[in-house]
């Protein structure tokens, strides 16, 4: 997404395809630009602070930062010992940490245990390794819906499980972020640590989905 | 008047519809949600307004909190935190709506500095400590407590007088409105919350030490 | 169904009563869409309120009291197809014209249906009620897709029988089974932890939301 250098008082904004069509701006639209304005004439916030920060989020943390850890679970037992019983320093160990992901914890899925996160009381998310959470996270029905139904929430995400596969929620209620392992795909074995990664969905991180297929050879 | 069993304690709520949607997938849908995240993550770090963002959330006026968009919500606590800090007015933002309405142009700035210390509290934020002199052990019973919170809590409503079992001792933290505690990951069966029409299974949930009591 | 309807516990909404709350109407037409549910409703109370409950929770939040009556008694009749939302529209839009709207008298009929208002049905006897006043029980832990009247605050809360009110229809089967009911007394703290101030809770639950305490 790109955020350009002029704003628009008649709420003209650009699309991710460079269309430019006026759309009337919502109050909050309207606030956040306000509260943008005043605090950089203030100089409490300076702009490129704001623009570092979306960049950050948008191009640089994100679930790729996830799928490097699954697989190099998948491809190092060693490894997958240590983020299971101490998840913050394997995750920090490669390098991923930070804001709502100091303290983390990684639940591995089994052929018993399916394990879905999610945060009932607001949208608490483990951004660095999986960046920002998509909308339907944080909004009523999922955090409202999964604890008490999770498979027919899974079902409306494509995934069907088991009947003998038991569910496990996990509520992210304090600063402890959490992290799914997916279960390592059958025909994977002659994969690099970097081709599994790239089949390991940000979905399968949260238990919504399960990492892809491996492409036929 | 703190609000503490508001709406937004949604664990188990029933009637918000399908659990995801066409365009559910992204995080921002307009260039401002961007916006107003870094700047409440900015102004946090920087201490211009208290980081009370989630508890001023839940005092939003039930109906006016499910309506909003997330980052309306967001826009509501980051204009209140900075407000009731003293680092700006209503008044002042009201004014600033106009001036932008009317064709103001905005100012930009640079600051290097705002930048390297932003990017630097961002991702140098440390391990919650171990938790100190715990009460509960792994595979303790205990129950939540009952209780009426008169402020910002993270104990769902949902779990409330429920049985369960310790299954880690996870870190010390400072509980919202209380001192610095134990937190444990407690773990609950689906039956004992939802009844015995559940499917079996469980949900798992990180409880401060003040929640929890042994079970009988 | 646990919707936001079941307000028990919650809070952020505001005051207890506040100036003109004290009445139960504000405009005419709230009388009148109350009395047009009321005689134009699905015969059971518990299809009545469940479609309140089903209301989208922003909207069921932000109506008045009536609006929801309205809202009910629309969607009864559409849903029981006896009329359409553009049947309704249609006539907003003559109305909003200035069309006087038609009148029709049935003296016989109006008369009956204040009769069915008027009519006393206590409820019948429980002759084998399963508990006894005095006795403790606690509610049962459930997860209801459909109507229910046993609120989430009082799930898993231990009371004891004050009264056996009666046999009456369940509504979580819409009246289809027949069982006892019972005012069940909660003390306070039960419910809300022991730093509240000490009140007793009665709530008026039917047998199958309740199993005995055996602690």
């Amino acid at each position: 997404m790109h955020e350009h250098g002029h704003d628009h008082s008649h709420e003209h904004d650009h699309d991710h395809d460079g269309f430019h069509r006026p759309r009337p701006a919502s109050e909050a639209e309207l606030r956040t630009r306000a509260l943008e304005a005043l605090l950089v004439e203030k100089g409490l916030v300076s702009t490129d602070a704001i623009d570092a920060v979306i960049d950050l989020y948008v191009n640089d943390v994100g679930p790729q930062n996830g799928a490097k850890v699954v697989a190099r679970a998948w491809a190092d037992p060693t490894f997958r010992e240590r983020l299971l019983t101490d998840g913050s320093s394997a995750i920090h160990e490669m390098g991923y940490g930070g804001e709502e992901g100091h303290t983390m914890m990684v639940v591995a899925n089994t052929p018993e245990v399916h394990n879905v996160i999610v945060c009932t009381l607001c949208s608490c998310y483990p951004w660095p390794v999986l960046g920002l959470p998509p909308t339907w996270y944080k909004s009523a029905p999922y955090r409202a819906r999964v604890v008490a139904e999770p498979r027919a929430v899974l079902a409306e995400f494509g995934l069907e499980l088991p009947a003998e596969t038991e569910i496990r929620v996990w509520d992210s209620t304090a600063e402890v972020r959490y992290l799914v392992l997916p279960m390592r795909p059958e025909g994977t074995d002659g994969m690099s640590e970097s081709e599994l990664a790239g089949i390991v969905t940000r979905d399968s991180m949260i238990g919504t989905g399960v990492p892809l297929a491996p492409a036929r050879a | 008047m703190p609000v503490v069993d508001g709406v937004h304690d949604m664990g188990g709520m029933q009637g918000f519809g399908p659990a995801t949607w066409p365009g559910a997938d992204a995080p921002f849908h307009e260039p401002w949600e961007a916006r107003i995240l870094a700047m409440t993550v900015i102004t946090g770090f920087e201490r211009l307004r208290c980081n009370n963002g989630r508890a001023d959330r839940e005092e939003m006026e039930p109906a006016e909190y499910l309506a909003a968009g997330y980052f309306d919500r967001w826009v509501y606590s980051t204009e209140r935190g900075l407000v009731e800090n003293g680092m700006v007015t209503t008044a002042e933002v009201d004014a600033m709506v106009e001036r932008l309405r009317a064709g103001e142009e905005p100012p930009r700035t640079s600051n290097p500095a705002q930048v390297e210390k932003i990017l630097h509290d961002l991702t140098d934020v440390p391990t919650l400590p171990p938790a100190d002199n715990p009460q509960f052990a792994v595979g303790d019973r205990v129950r939540v407590r009952r209780m009426r919170p008169e402020g910002h809590n993270r104990c769902p409503r949902y779990v409330r007088g429920i049985e369960g079992v310790v299954e880690r001792v996870q870190c010390s933290d400072t509980r919202p409105g209380a001192g610095a505690e134990p937190v444990y990951l407690v773990g609950f069966a689906s039956a004992d919350l939802w009844g015995p029409d559940a499917d079996p299974g469980s949900v798992a949930m990180d409880l401060w030490e003040g929640y929890l009591e042994p079970a009988p | 169904m646990d919707g936001v309807h079941d307000v028990g516990g919650m809070q952020g909404f505001g005051a207890a009563t506040w100036p003109g709350a004290e009445d139960p109407t504000h405009a005419d037409w709230e009388l009148r869409a109350f009395v047009l549910a009321l005689v134009t409703g699905p015969g059971s109370s518990h299809a009545f309120r469940h479609t309140i409950e089903r209301l989208d929770p922003v909207r069921y939040l932000s109506s008045t009291y009536y609006e929801r009556w309205l809202y009910e008694a629309e969607q009864a009749l559409v849903e029981s197809g006896a009329i359409t939302h553009d049947e309704v529209a249609a006539w907003e839009a003559r109305l909003a014209a200035g069309e006087e709207p038609p009148r029709r008298a049935e003296p016989e009929r109006a008369a009956g249906l204040v009769r069915a208002l008027r009519r006393r049905r206590p409820l019948e006897q429980a002759d084998e009620p399963r508990f006894a006043v005095g006795e403790r029980v606690r509610v049962r832990r459930q997860h209801p897709a459909g109507h229910t009247r046993c609120p989430r605050y009082l799930r898993g809360a231990r009371g004891t029988i004050a009264r056996v009110q009666g046999l009456d229809g369940v509504p979580d089967v819409d009246n289809a089974v027949i069982e006892p009911v019972y005012a069940v007394a909660f003390d306070s703290t039960e419910l809300w932890g022991d730093d509240v101030e000490r009140h007793l809770v009665h709530a008026d639950l039917w047998e199958r939301y309740l199993e005995p305490d055996n602690a």
